[in-house]
């Protein structure tokens, strides 16, 4: 796992070197961010598996989501620690889908390299289906905490208050949100189509979502300009 | 004059549809009871659970169609608040069936049932300040009692210390909302939710203390509580926004 995450992490953090772009640096940085999760969370769960003796069943449904959600997140939650300017923009939450999708890549390669066994055939849906809907379901995990932090920042729910509980919130969603999904993609009786169909819609959905966070982004360029001076 | 939304009277159908459910599940649970059959685990436990889940499903769907026709965002928050809490009972459910054993207590499922009360504090704390309705200090016994009561009830008991400390958590968290749901009935205001929101919160009380302190982790006369309670809380939040009160 770590051979794969330094494989994918180097050349993409020498890529983002030469980038001049800084939006697209961001977002490749929270990429590489979610591809060291990835071998970071296969430590921790492995670690775990031994300490308290779990089956591999209860790890994969239960305690897998609570770690690898949490090691996707700390980016996230770095920002709104310490730069908090960047949660003022939707592409914050784009930089939390490409977590997901970079700590799935990790997790992708390291299944295929345990799934060498299998036909082309068989290999060849087996990387469809986890490409298709364990990283849509990572992206769109890690999102639900992007969007949470990006609302929050930008006043939405400030006649709320409470921050802290709708960011606790927003981690427990996501981390319910890839339980369930491991659940049923773990006991196969309806797994695979259903993987497939909810990846899918939560890609739809994703897209619809960043479209209109585009599209109001164009018409206020910036919300947080819009809130009083003494609200700040 | 007023026209009622369709969604008005469609969440109120579905509240209706949740007690006529709950009325039909207290009495196979009493004939079972009394004559010693076993009619509901039987026959009735794979419809009531569907019903169940389904019964929330819809109260959340209708919090989250209420919101965007009246882009209302208190509709949203509990919509979400219910999510949480959905999304958690069908994870329960699927396990259950999936691996044909009872989940843990507490299990990652606990996440979803906590996440309904860090919603719903903020939600009726937010009608309280929109209403101008001062919080009692009297109530402050009922976010107590809760976890007083839990810890009465496992004195003695080999309980590991990570589930008491959760357990006493979430207790925590369903006393202080049966708290400030009780202070909106006294104010004798937004009593439709204050009502769906204390008896979510008692039953989960409940649930909480049984499963601490015996090995049963589905309590099936609870159950309608829950989904009646959540029905109720859509019903009341869409009624408020079509009489005008959250505006």
């Amino acid at each position: 796992m770590l051979a794969l995450s330094v494989a994918i992490t180097v050349p993409l953090l020498l890529l983002i070197l030469l980038v001049d772009n800084p939006q697209t640096r961001f977002l490749l940085l929270f990429f590489v961010w979610g591809a060291i999760a990835g071998f970071l969370a296969s430590e921790i769960n492995t670690e775990l598996l031994f300490m308290f003796r779990l089956s591999t069943r209860d790890l994969q449904i239960q305690f897998a989501p609570i770690v690898e959600e949490f090691l996707k997140a700390l980016p996230l939650f770095a920002v709104a620690i310490a730069a908090r300017r960047y949660l003022a923009r939707h592409e914050f939450i784009l930089a939390a889908i490409f977590v997901g999708f970079g700590f799935s890549l990790v997790e992708n390669f390291s299944f295929l390299i345990r799934a060498q066994d299998l036909a082309t055939i068989e290999l060849t849906q087996y990387v469809i289906t986890r490409s298709v809907s364990t990283t849509i379901m990572h992206g769109t995990a890690t999102g639900v905490i992007g969007v949470t932090l990006y609302h929050l920042y930008n006043g939405t729910l400030d006649e709320f208050g409470f921050w802290p509980l709708f960011v606790v919130y927003g981690y427990c969603l996501a981390v319910l949100l890839h339980a369930l999904f491991n659940l049923i993609v773990l006991f196969e009786v309806f797994g695979r189509p259903v993987a497939i169909a909810s990846g899918l819609v939560s890609y739809l959905v994703l897209w619809v979502f960043l479209r209109r966070y585009r599209q109001l982004t164009r018409t206020q360029p910036d919300l947080r300009a819009a809130v009083p001076p003494e609200k700040s | 004059m007023i026209r009622e939304h369709p969604l008005q009277s469609v969440s109120l159908a579905v509240f209706a549809c949740a007690i006529i459910a709950a009325i039909g599940v207290g009495g196979v649970l009493l004939t079972d009871t009394f004559s010693g059959t076993t009619l509901f685990s039987e026959v009735f436990l794979d419809l009531h659970y569907l019903l169940m889940n389904g019964f929330f499903m819809l109260a959340v769907s209708l919090l989250f169609v209420g919101y965007y026709h009246y882009q209302r965002l208190v509709l949203l928050v509990a919509g979400l608040a219910l999510s949480g809490w959905t999304l958690a009972h069908v994870y329960w459910t699927l396990y259950v069936y999936l691996a044909s054993v009872p989940i843990t207590y507490p299990s990652v499922a606990e996440l979803g049932f906590q996440a309904f009360y860090l919603l719903i504090l903020p939600t009726l704390l937010y009608l309280h300040r929109h209403a101008e309705i001062r919080l009692r200090r009297s109530l402050v016994p009922i976010i107590i009692a809760g976890p007083v009561l839990l810890a009465v009830a496992t004195i003695g008991q080999p309980i590991p210390i990570g589930r008491f400390v959760y357990s006493l958590w979430y207790v925590t968290l369903a006393g202080a909302s049966l708290a400030i749901a009780t202070n909106l009935l006294l104010s004798h205001r937004f009593r439709g939710i204050a009502i769906g929101v204390a008896l979510f919160a008692i039953s989960d009380i409940t649930y909480t203390t049984i499963a601490i302190i015996t090995p049963q982790l589905t309590v099936e006369f609870l159950d309608p509580v829950w989904y009646v309670s959540a029905t109720l809380i859509a019903a009341s939040l869409l009624r408020y926004e079509q009489e005008g009160w959250l505006r």
